[in-house]
């Protein structure tokens, strides 16, 4: 990026704001917190966040780091009860909760995670952010109940590939751009085209991480190559695959589904044909459309620097996603 | 030829029968008519589900006596070759083991019940119309040994299977694809068998997979082997049923040596399934459907003697009823209604539910999803409700929960909490069915909390003279909703290699948080103040749920309660919450929640009581669970709890305009405190002296 917002370093005060929230009576509880706070993501959602807020009077900081907060709190939570569901071992270079203490003690942390952030929310006091919030909250979990009751289906469409990614993933972001605005308090113009590029943009952030789990290059730190695939999670990739007139595709699909029996390299040979059948083209292809969309949805804002930032934010990561499939 | 009978019942098969029997012995005059002679054969698995042997008991069958008892019911991954055991449902009566006997002793047997009772039977008898007069059915016309005869009567009843063309011409077409399906079966030897019902997925391969399993039953020296689908919501297709039963063998032969030699000893027989019971289209003017006719099988296994048999006794009741009284019939649509409430909805998603379970092979199917927390050692109530769900019956109460106790105090509290848990469901359906029905079953546990926070609301709402009672309903149902998401994320349980529980766990999880969700979603169109009250209850709630987790050492030692008392906080500030609501003073607010906070103490060690001692159904929990102390002290603790509530209610603050409201309330800890009393044995004396004031 050439020029950041100045606004960003805000996202530098989340985590301090996170921890404060976190703190517990309880020694045990305050330790299951710290660890939780030790290791920060990327914080893609609170720069969103933060980028949000700067379409306002500008007043607002304290609300914005608030927001951007609740967000990552909410995230955090979900992701605890993701490392559940996946039976991953790590996250974000820590053992996750359920394997340093156990699957309840990650059953409950998650909601705990969930009810602070629905406090910080609650405390922003504006009736649009709350109603806002209990539907990303619902949809968020509506998302990823569609995506197991769709697992080892071949016969997914793209329409509810689509439905589903919209609700997992592009809801949380669509809400981390509106309530950035809206904390920030920006008219309502300028929060509709926000939660417009933020739910276009989470769309397309999903779509890219779908792309890297079938690379492989989605660095040490996540998944390793293929893990969707075995999880028989069809991810966009692999369904355009399946659809593909070409006899990789045919052999991809005798590949998986349920009556396969797993043995030997059959993932990597599915995720060799996936790559054949021209799967990432032309899932790249439809990030890229989505991608257009999320820059296009940013029109109604002002040329500021903010506004930069969200268009590099798009491009940087199609770009990442080129470079995983070795296109220019 | 002509003869008059109250009754003319067409088929001697279980509905038939049932129905034969349970008129006559209550004298009416009865004739079941068949075109075959007894004993006959009849394409069917054999077994008999614990609720059949129930029914089956009531009418004194004999053929049951000797039969086997099958306690297991064993799915296997035809793809993998893994497989997962899961027990039956037990019934009311505590039957846990199913039966096998042939259709062609079983329906023998009935039949002779059935005349032994007083009915009069004529095989060999085919009816040729349904007698039609002034817009009604007012008999049959018959061809006995070759001659007609008609045979006049009050009540037809048809139970002539599901592929008649009588019940056809009275219900009319059935109008969903998807309630058709059809099964095979036939007797085999050669086979080692163990002592369990054997279900085999999937069945049919590749694109040709299809919705439907295949068995194989024990049968005394033989087995009954068969297999059968519905259609559900795949695509339209022609579905070659006897090459699916042929490549069922292959697979089968291939799966174990104990089939190896298999060897066929009857002719393949088949038979359309027929699913769809829809109570207002079993009957009219002077006729009934019971039995396969009305769509009695159960959406996802496709059982129907039990439903035979109890669609049977309803249709019974109801025409004894309507030959003494105005003839009218329509009892019997309330009688199916009332025992299958959510057969109409559970057809819908009898489809979703296989294709999930089918997708994923992982979780070997129907069997992992019926048996998924099986292995709960902490108990759960996904598997009891998914069970439950696949049984298609009404849920029972207990009469011990929180808002039976309520109700028998004030019917104006049960209509509201009745109201605030229906309105729930209704929400959660529009977002995810399945969930909606785990909630149905779970609202029936007896000792979660569920209820409670809605009788607060609805006494602190007319205490206080609330006036908007659609936000206190609002207030009412994210309350609820947080104690169904908390119940169900604190039954998550520990995992290990041998005990995965991938989707045991992943569902709760899922679940857990959509009504989390919906939670948010209802407290957030309520005040700001009010919403960080509650707030505040449900953090407090999961710091002391996650305080106890991280020492499972006092899981079973020196815990001090179950979870379900983690949301007595998140109850009082319920209280207090609906008191503000209600625009009371911050000082009543304040003494609501200690009141509350009483109350809700108290249902929470009555509930850790019920769950050590009776057990839990609705959240699979056996007795004799330890919470460290003995279940006399926590009883009692319950009962100080409860008398110093009742004491608080002689200070409450003046402004409480309408005390009379959380008396109620009050009175009804108490009244669940004795009927647990005498569920137990214990001295009601305990309660003699009354609470103090």
């Amino acid at each position: 990026m050439t020029s950041e917002p100045s606004e960003l370093r805000l996202v530098n005060d989340v985590d301090a704001f996170v921890l404060e929230q976190l703190a517990h009576h309880d020694p045990q509880v305050q330790r299951i917190n710290a660890h939780l706070a030790a290791a920060p993501g990327k914080h893609i959602r609170a720069i969103l966040v933060v980028l949000g807020s700067t379409y306002g009077d500008g007043t607002r900081t304290r609300d914005a780091v608030a927001a951007a907060a609740a967000v990552e709190l909410l995230h955090l939570g979900s992701l605890v009860h993701d490392d559940v569901m996946d039976d991953a071992d790590m996250r974000r270079g820590l053992p996750a909760v359920h394997r340093r203490w156990s699957v309840p003690v990650a059953s409950l942390s998650g909601g705990y995670l969930c009810t602070r952030a629905s406090s910080l929310v609650n405390a922003l006091h504006d009736d649009r952010i709350r109603t806002e919030f209990g539907r990303t909250v619902t949809s968020v979990c509506s998302g990823q109940l569609m995506e197991i009751e769709n697992g080892h289906n071949l016969e997914l469409t793209e329409e509810r590939y689509h439905a589903t990614i919209e609700r997992k993933t592009g809801a949380l972001f669509a809400f981390a751009a509106f309530v950035g605005g809206a904390a920030g308090r920006a008219p309502e113009a300028r929060t509709a085209a926000l939660r417009a590029y933020g739910g276009a943009f989470g769309t397309l952030f999903q779509i890219l991480d779908d792309i890297l789990d079938v690379t492989g290059e989605a660095g040490p730190a996540t998944k390793p190559a293929g893990n969707d695939l075995r999880r028989g999670t069809y991810t966009l990739p692999v369904l355009l695959a399946l659809r593909a007139p070409v006899p990789a595709a045919r052999e991809l699909r005798a590949l998986l589904g349920p009556t396969h029996h797993r043995a030997g390299d059959w993932l990597q040979r599915a995720l060799a044909l996936v790559r054949a059948a021209g799967g990432l083209e032309a899932a790249l292809s439809e990030a890229r459309r989505i991608g257009e969309r999320a820059v296009s949805a940013l029109a109604p804002l002002p040329g500021s620097s903010a506004t930069r930032a969200l268009r590099e934010l798009v491009e940087a990561r199609l770009a990442q996603a080129c470079m995983g499939i070795g296109q220019p | 030829m002509s003869f008059r009978y109250d009754v003319v019942v067409v088929g001697a098969g279980p509905a038939g029968t049932a129905t034969a029997y349970h008129l006559a012995r209550r004298g009416r005059d009865v004739l079941v008519v068949d075109r075959d002679v007894f004993p006959r054969e009849k394409v069917c698995g054999d077994g008999l589900t614990p609720r059949a042997v129930d029914a089956l008991a009531a009418m004194g069958a004999t053929s049951i006596a000797q039969a086997p008892r099958i306690p297991l019911l064993r799915i296997w991954d035809l793809s993998n070759g893994s497989s997962v055991d899961s027990r039956f449902e037990r019934t009311s009566a505590g039957t846990e083991s199913a039966v096998i006997v042939p259709r062609v002793v079983l329906d023998h047997d009935l039949c002779q019940r059935a005349v032994a009772a007083g009915a009069t039977f004529w095989p060999r008898t085919v009816v040729t119309a349904l007698e039609r007069r002034d817009g009604g059915v007012r008999g049959v016309r018959v061809l006995r040994d070759g001659v007609e005869m008609l045979v006049e009567a009050a009540v037809t009843v048809i139970a002539e299977g599901s592929a008649g063309r009588l019940g056809r011409a009275l219900r009319g077409p059935d109008r969903f694809r998807a309630d058709v399906g059809y099964a095979v079966r036939q007797y085999a030897t050669d086979v080692e068998v163990d002592e369990c019902f054997e279900v085999f997925f999937p069945l049919g391969s590749g694109d040709g997979r299809v919705a439907g399993y295949g068995w194989v039953f024990p049968a005394g020296e033989t087995v009954n082997v068969g297999a059968g689908f519905f259609y559900g919501d795949s695509p339209p297709r022609k579905i070659n049923l006897r090459g699916l039963y042929r490549d069922f063998l292959v697979a089968l032969r291939r799966h174990s040596q104990r089939f190896a030699r298999l060897v066929p000893t009857s002719p393949l027989i088949g038979a359309p399934l027929r699913i769809g019971l829809e109570p207002e289209r079993c009957h009219g003017d002077g006729w009934l459907l019971v039995g396969d006719a009305a769509g009695g099988i159960n959406p996802f296994t496709a059982e129907g003697i039990a439903y035979g048999l109890e669609t049977g006794a309803l249709a019974a009741n109801a025409i004894d009823q309507a030959l003494a009284t105005d003839r009218r019939l329509g009892a019997y649509a309330a009688g199916l209604a009332g025992a299958y409430p959510r057969h109409t909805n559970l057809r819908f998603y009898y489809p979703r539910l296989f294709g999930f379970v089918e997708r994923n092979y992982e979780a070997v199917l129907a069997g992992r999803l019926i048996g998924l927390a099986d292995h709960h050692r902490r108990g759960g109530p996904i598997r009891p409700a998914l069970r439950h769900l696949l049984s298609d019956h009404a849920p029972e109460s207990s009469g011990l929960s929180v808002a039976d106790c309520v109700a028998a105090e004030a019917d104006g509290a049960g209509g509201f909490i009745r109201a605030v848990l229906d309105g729930l469901l209704g929400d959660v359906r529009a977002v995810e069915p399945l969930v909606s029905e785990v909630l149905r079953y779970v609202r029936t546990s007896a000792s979660a909390l569920i209820g409670l926070p809605a009788a607060f609301v609805w006494s602190m709402t007319r205490a206080c003279a609330g006036r908007d009672p659609d936000a206190a309903r609002r207030l009412a149902e994210a309350l609820e909703l947080f104690v169904a998401a908390h119940l169900i994320l604190a039954t998550v349980g520990p995992t290990s290699p041998e005990r995965p529980r991938r989707y045991a766990n992943s569902l709760a999880l899922l679940w857990g948080d959509l009504l989390f969700g919906q939670c948010m979603r209802q407290l957030f169109t309520l005040p700001d103040p009010i919403v960080g009250a509650i707030l505040d209850g449900t953090t407090a709630t999961f710091g002391v749920g996650l305080a106890r987790a991280c020492e499972p050492s006092l899981e079973d030692g020196r815990r001090r309660r179950s979870e379900v008392g983690d949301c007595a906080r998140l109850c009082a500030a319920g209280a207090a919450a609906a008191a503000s609501l209600a625009g009371a003073s911050p000082e009543v607010s304040a003494w609501a929640r200690a009141w509350g906070s009483q109350l809700a103490e108290a249902h929470a060690a009555l509930g850790d009581v019920i769950a050590q001692k009776l057990g839990d159904r609705a959240l699979d929990l056996p007795p004799a669970r330890s919470f460290g102390r003995q279940a006399d002290t926590i009883f009692m603790e319950a009962v100080a709890h409860a008398r110093t509530a009742a004491g608080l209610l002689a200070l409450a603050p003046h402004a409480v305009s309408d005390p009379a409201a959380l008396e109620v309330v009050t009175r009804a800890t108490m009244c669940r405190a004795t009927r647990l009393g005498s569920h137990l044995g214990a001295a009601p004396a305990l309660f003699a002296a009354g609470p103090a004031a």
